[in-house]
């Protein structure tokens, strides 16, 4: 097949896995290499549904013999398959990067023959990326649920970050959706990464990619999924051309930690009857206890399965649950303040703007004295505008024209807030401002189109996380 | 009303804030030889001429007055290509030699909003621009990109490339002001008025683009589709430069073109 066809197949595949950032890493250059990681992630361009493109997202092999129903891959569906051999996806990456199309690579793959056959691929092409090429621009690439942990474990030293998909908020979820993901296939990987985000010296470039635990070098690797050894052989880097290995004495230098972006899982929303609080709890633990930089939400699209919903679902609920995720990770908010147990979240307002309403006794705090934390708990008020508002508070007494000429958007805030004293706001019945702080349009909030009603808004703060 | 006119630099607007103070006045606007403004029937304008001792002195008084950050921010105004920036620089410039250093915080004075303003436009457009801006193969072997920057970005995008290109020869080429950024993998150099550039592209360039385009037009979700975000994310005026996007900016301005 044209490498075009295939890389329409091949990109097509992957755009589902949502996470595009490149931010999280300022790997530096080498002096004999190409390339370098922004810190705060370069956007490259933009696409038709508004999404940030920053790295080449692609699949090196849509052919899977899992049988996940929310994925267009899956082994039952009638779709053309295509493969890209490692060294076909280093030229590819390259020829983009030095255009200044990318900053790096998103390489994900399916299952293909098994789950360790698929890992040494995605780990042959990061090997080959980072010493042969000399690459150093940002890559992001998935473990495998099923692979080897050892392997996961050494793809992990060339890459930027790495994730494993999560899919499902529950177990029985994760059991009716992705039959053959287990829950140990997934949370293994997960925590060995967390383990090690941030500690490893890597390897220096070498004959055999597999090293053992206790130092030596393997000729066979013995897998601890009996079932899995027999197909899977360690394989050498393919031929090197005449462009010349990275001197070991540099690679030493150049790179001490493994994964510095982290370690960042995606979940699946409305595939499943799971609650919106779920959600919400399991975000938190992992965040808190698997240290993850980055959970994110895919709302569920029908690829063709009868088990489930027809309907995709609505971007809308997308969309509340990464603001509750900006609010988990940045403003202080728990879980359980934000939802109880089998609650999902509002759809006609914020998650913050819903907190604020139910705890109005918190309000009005004054601009002028409140602490930070105090500040992030208004609506309106972003982490942008509340260290802002502590900057400009040191010259002079805020009131609240100074707000309004800084550009604080006070539509939803002046409700919460005094200024100098002087209170700007609503005073009444809470179910009337309940009303005044919604969405424009009632009808149709659960449809999937976000253009019916005025949602640039949310759409907006769902990306700057200021709200 | 009254106007002063300095001659389009750094050092002009230096040295009118040095004479503004000399001459116990505060002009309402700073022009430069050539731009248009209201004017009454009272409107003086005064000539400044820029000297270096003048300028100096109040380049000094600056560096005591603003952190080293805010100096780097400084340097993005006076590349702004907007026609009020030489007012803003020099209202925020009396402003800071009025109050001293804590001008710089006080966010909800309009003069310091507005120069706040057009750094931020400044820096946002570098930001893109390291983002944006695409690099074609040539058959001599360096990779030239053609931009048309609101701003005078070029010197500010030389370290962030020249760093991650460490090994390739590379040219940015501002065609709106005819300034190139040119890297021979040792050092660089930005040149004002290069003169003719011609640039034969590579026999690999155009497969390159049109993999880009492919890859492209199929990573939208297109149940997903929202122009109106895109527009927010991408002005059409940067899609001209992007071999992808090309097609937004071609049909917004199809009739013009």
């Amino acid at each position: 097949m044209e490498l075009e066809d295939r890389i329409k197949i091949l990109t097509d595949g992957a755009k589902y896995d949502v996470s595009c950032s490149s931010s999280g890493s300022n790997r530096p250059n080498t002096p004999t290499g190409l390339g370098t990681a922004a810190l705060g992630g370069i956007c490259h361009s933009f696409t038709a549904d508004g999404r940030c493109i920053s790295l080449l997202k692609m699949l090196l092999s849509n052919n899977c013999i899992y049988n996940c129903l929310y994925c267009v891959n899956r082994r039952e569906q009638d779709i053309p398959r295509a493969t890209l051999t490692p060294r076909e996806m280093c030229e590819l990456t390259i020829g983009f990067y030095k255009r200044n199309y990318i900053e790096g690579l998103f390489l994900s793959s399916a299952v293909e023959k098994t789950p360790n056959h698929s890992q040494q691929m995605l780990f042959e092409t990061l090997y080959m990326l980072r010493t042969e090429y000399g690459f150093n621009g940002y890559i992001h690439v998935k473990a495998i649920p099923g692979a080897d942990n050892e392997l996961i474990r050494q793809t992990s030293l060339y890459a930027d970050r790495m994730s494993v998909n999560i899919e499902a908020p529950s177990y029985e979820s994760l059991r009716a959706i992705a039959p053959q993901k287990t829950r140990e296939a997934i949370l293994a990987p997960m925590k060995m990464l967390s383990g090690t985000t941030g500690t490893h010296l890597l390897p220096a470039p070498q004959a055999s990619p597999i090293l053992l635990p206790d130092g030596t070098r393997a000729e066979k690797f013995v897998s601890s999924h009996a079932a899995d050894f027999a197909a899977f052989k360690p394989r050498l880097p393919t031929a090197i051309t005449a462009r010349p290995v990275i001197p070991m004495k540099e690679w030493k230098k150049s790179r001490l930690i493994s994964i510095p972006a982290g370690q960042t899982t995606q979940m699946v929303i409305g595939a499943t009857p799971d609650h919106d609080s779920s959600v919400l709890r399991l975000t938190q633990g992992l965040y808190n206890i698997y240290k993850l930089k980055r959970v994110y939400y895919s709302a569920y699209i029908p690829v063709g399965s009868d088990k489930l919903p027809h309907a995709p679902a609505p971007l809308l609920r997308e969309n509340r649950l990464y603001q509750a995720d900006w609010l988990l990770r940045f403003y202080g908010f728990t879980a359980d303040e934000l939802l109880d147990d089998g609650e999902d979240l509002a759809t006609d307002t914020d998650p913050k703007t819903a907190w604020a309403l139910g705890h109005m006794s918190f309000f009005p705090i004054e601009v002028n004295k409140a602490s930070l934390e105090e500040l992030l708990r208004v609506p309106g008020i972003g982490v942008k505008n509340a260290l802002r508002i502590l900057r400009a508070r040191k010259t002079a007494k805020l009131t609240i024209d100074d707000l309004k000429k800084m550009r604080v958007v006070l539509k939803r805030a002046r409700h919460f807030i005094t200024a100098d004293g002087k209170f700007d706001g609503y005073d009444g019945d809470n179910a009337v401002l309940r009303r005044m702080l919604a969405l424009p349009s009632g009808k149709d909030i659960k449809a999937a189109q976000a253009t019916i009603f005025d949602t640039q808004e949310t759409a907006l703060s769902v990306i700057t996380g200021e709200l | 009303m009254l106007a002063y006119e300095i001659d389009n630099s750094k050092e002009g607007i230096y040295s009118a804030v040095y004479l503004s103070y000399k001459w116990k006045e505060s002009p309402d606007i700073v022009v430069v030889k050539g731009d248009t403004f209201q004017t009454d029937f009272s409107t003086e304008v005064k000539k400044i001429e820029t000297t270096e001792s003048g300028s100096k002195r109040v380049e000094n008084g600056i560096k005591e007055r603003l952190r080293p950050d805010r100096l780097d921010e400084l340097d993005f105004a006076h590349a702004s290509g907007e026609e009020g920036k030489h007012t803003v620089i020099f209202k925020f410039l009396r402003l800071l030699f009025d109050k001293g250093a804590p001008a710089a915080d006080m966010l909800h004075e309009p003069v310091v909003i507005a120069y706040n303003d057009i750094i931020f436009r400044v820096g946002h457009e570098v930001n893109r621009m390291t983002g944006f801006l695409r690099f074609k193969e040539t058959a001599e072997g360096y990779y030239y990109a053609q931009i048309k920057p609101d701003h005078d970005v070029v010197k500010f995008l030389m370290p962030h490339f020249t760093d991650r290109y460490r090994n390739m020869q590379f040219a940015i080429h501002d065609i709106r002001r005819n300034i190139i950024g040119i890297y021979n993998t040792k050092t660089y150099k930005v040149i004002s008025n290069p003169g003719k550039v011609e640039v034969v592209l590579s026999a690999e360039e155009t497969e390159f683009a049109d993999l880009w385009k492919q890859y492209y037009n199929n990573v939208s979700i297109m149940e997903r589709k929202n122009k109106r975000l895109q527009k927010q994310f991408l002005p059409v005026r940067y899609c001209e430069m992007m071999e992808e996007t090309y097609e937004i900016f071609d049909s917004e301005n199809g009739s013009k073109n």
